[in-house]
């Protein structure tokens, strides 16, 4: 083809106007902008204080969350540098999704389901809802019963991360490393053990 | 335009026992279009055409950018025959005698090995850790011997967006700008330079409706002509310049481009 050079790195000229419409649609798109990151600066002073407790809350999710999903415990969590725990908080939010943990749960669930509809039996929670709601009540029931009773840690991470990412700017720094930081390298305090003999009786 | 007829390379018409005849040769040599200087004295003349256009531009900040294009061309001219040339070997360089500038074909030519030998886009170490590089010449230069392309951009448009949310929606095109740079000698002895700018896209909705043109490039299948830009140049004692046509689309940016052309020129030091 002409005009085909080899590659090399060119000044962008920005030789081409844009047109009235979009110069408009432009400057309608960073006026937007403007306003919401106002607001949410304006939200975030307010909300600063709950912000802490949330970034506590989050912290002690992630941590329980770490270990459930992964097994990672506490003291392998210490080992871990900034990038790699700001990447799992990421991973973590995306398995605990609600609808990625029912369609984890849901695959052995449906299986068990269809054998106890087939042979006419209920189970474990599905007894009741089963003369309740018949058979496919019976399997939304126990799908979401689970999933909120053994996810329940997770769905509370979910909640933290979506809030604190949400109230970040640019999205900096929603991830309280610092806090979580202190929290793993804190020592528990040791258990005071009281002598049964009184050295001085 | 003038027609040089006759023998382009500057050889002797033979006659028909196959010896040059006195008259034609004659005849030959003064007819003929071009003069042939030694390298020497090419170099000085371009080094004074130069540097009379230079002046002439600082004076005239107005003047068509088409002259400092030739500008540059001549200064490639001038590097190039005194890389290629030494006191063993060297060449004679084709001047045309209508315009008393290099021929066109020899400017082309010269633009051609200097883009070859002394690239202005690959990067140059000046110093330490310290590289510099001029892509805009070398595409200003390239286009002298075909499309080259001068960047390459992206912009928000929501040109070509049909239906009723169409016009709400913006999407971003990227496109790549391209000049082509024609030199040629005119009937009343001066030289033309004619410069084409298109935009070359693969969004042809973009380019229909964002430039509202109806030329379309011959040679480029996926652009269009934006500006057509001519000028006639007479360097004598004095330069003397014609803008003999212009014409831009509305959504060009001539300014930006006049003034990218004599940064780019003018500013670059390592020639």
């Amino acid at each position: 083809m002409p005009g085909e050079q080899a590659m090399v790195q060119r000044p962008e000229a920005n030789l081409v106007k844009q047109r009235e419409r979009e110069q408009l649609l432009e400057t309608l798109r960073s006026v937007r902008e403007g306003n919401e990151r106002t607001r949410r600066i304006a939200a975030i002073k307010v909300m600063s204080g709950e912000l802490r407790e949330r970034k506590e809350k989050f912290v002690k999710a992630f941590i329980e969350t770490a270990r459930h999903f992964e097994g990672v415990r506490r003291k392998n969590l210490r080992a871990f540098n900034e990038g790699q725990l700001r990447e799992l908080a990421d991973f973590l939010a995306e398995k605990a999704k609600p609808w990625a943990i029912l369609q984890r749960i849901s695959y052995p669930l449906v299986s068990i389901s269809l054998v106890s509809l087939y042979l006419k039996m209920g189970f474990f929670l599905g007894d009741a809802a089963f003369w309740f709601f018949g058979g496919m009540g019976t399997f939304i029931a126990t799908v979401v019963l689970t999933a909120i009773i053994y996810q329940a840690d997770s769905l509370v991470y979910f909640r933290c991360h979506e809030l604190l990412k949400s109230h970040s700017l640019d999205g900096q720094e929603f991830f309280p490393f610092k806090e979580l930081r202190h929290e793993l390298t804190a020592r528990k305090p040791k258990k005071i053990v009281e002598s049964e003999s009184d050295p001085e009786g | 335009m003038v027609y040089y007829g006759g023998d382009i390379e500057g050889r002797i018409p033979k006659s028909t026992n196959g010896q040059a005849a006195p008259d034609q040769v004659k005849l030959a040599q003064k007819d003929l279009p071009r003069d042939f200087v030694d390298y020497h004295k090419s170099i000085r003349r371009l080094q004074r055409i130069c540097g009379k256009i230079k002046r002439f531009c600082k004076e005239n900040a107005s003047t068509s950018y088409l002259l400092v294009m030739f500008y540059a061309a001549l200064k490639a001219q001038a590097e190039t025959i005194r890389y290629l040339n030494d006191d063993l070997i060297n060449r004679k360089i084709a001047w045309d005698k209508a315009t008393k500038l290099p021929s066109p074909g020899s400017v082309v030519a010269d633009i051609a090995s200097y883009l070859d030998w002394k690239n202005p886009a690959a990067p140059r170490e000046i110093s330490a850790g310290k590289r510099v590089s001029n892509p805009t010449l070398a595409a200003l230069l390239n286009s002298f011997t075909e499309w080259a392309v001068l960047s390459e951009e992206t912009i928000s448009c929501s040109c070509g967006e049909g239906g009723f949310l169409g016009a709400f929606k913006s999407r971003t095109v990227s496109y790549k700008i391209m000049l082509q740079t024609i030199l040629k000698v005119d009937e009343k002895d001066r030289l033309r330079i004619k410069q084409l700018v298109a935009i070359r896209s693969g969004d042809r909705k973009f380019l229909e409706h964002h430039f509202e043109v109806k030329r379309e490039s011959r040679l480029l299948d996926d652009g269009v002509i934006v500006l057509t830009a001519e000028c006639a140049l007479k360097i004598g004692n004095a330069v003397e310049v014609e803008q003999v046509f212009q014409e831009s689309t509305k959504y060009f940016e001539l300014e930006k481009l006049q003034s990218l052309v004599t940064a780019a020129v003018f500013d670059w030091k390592r020639w």
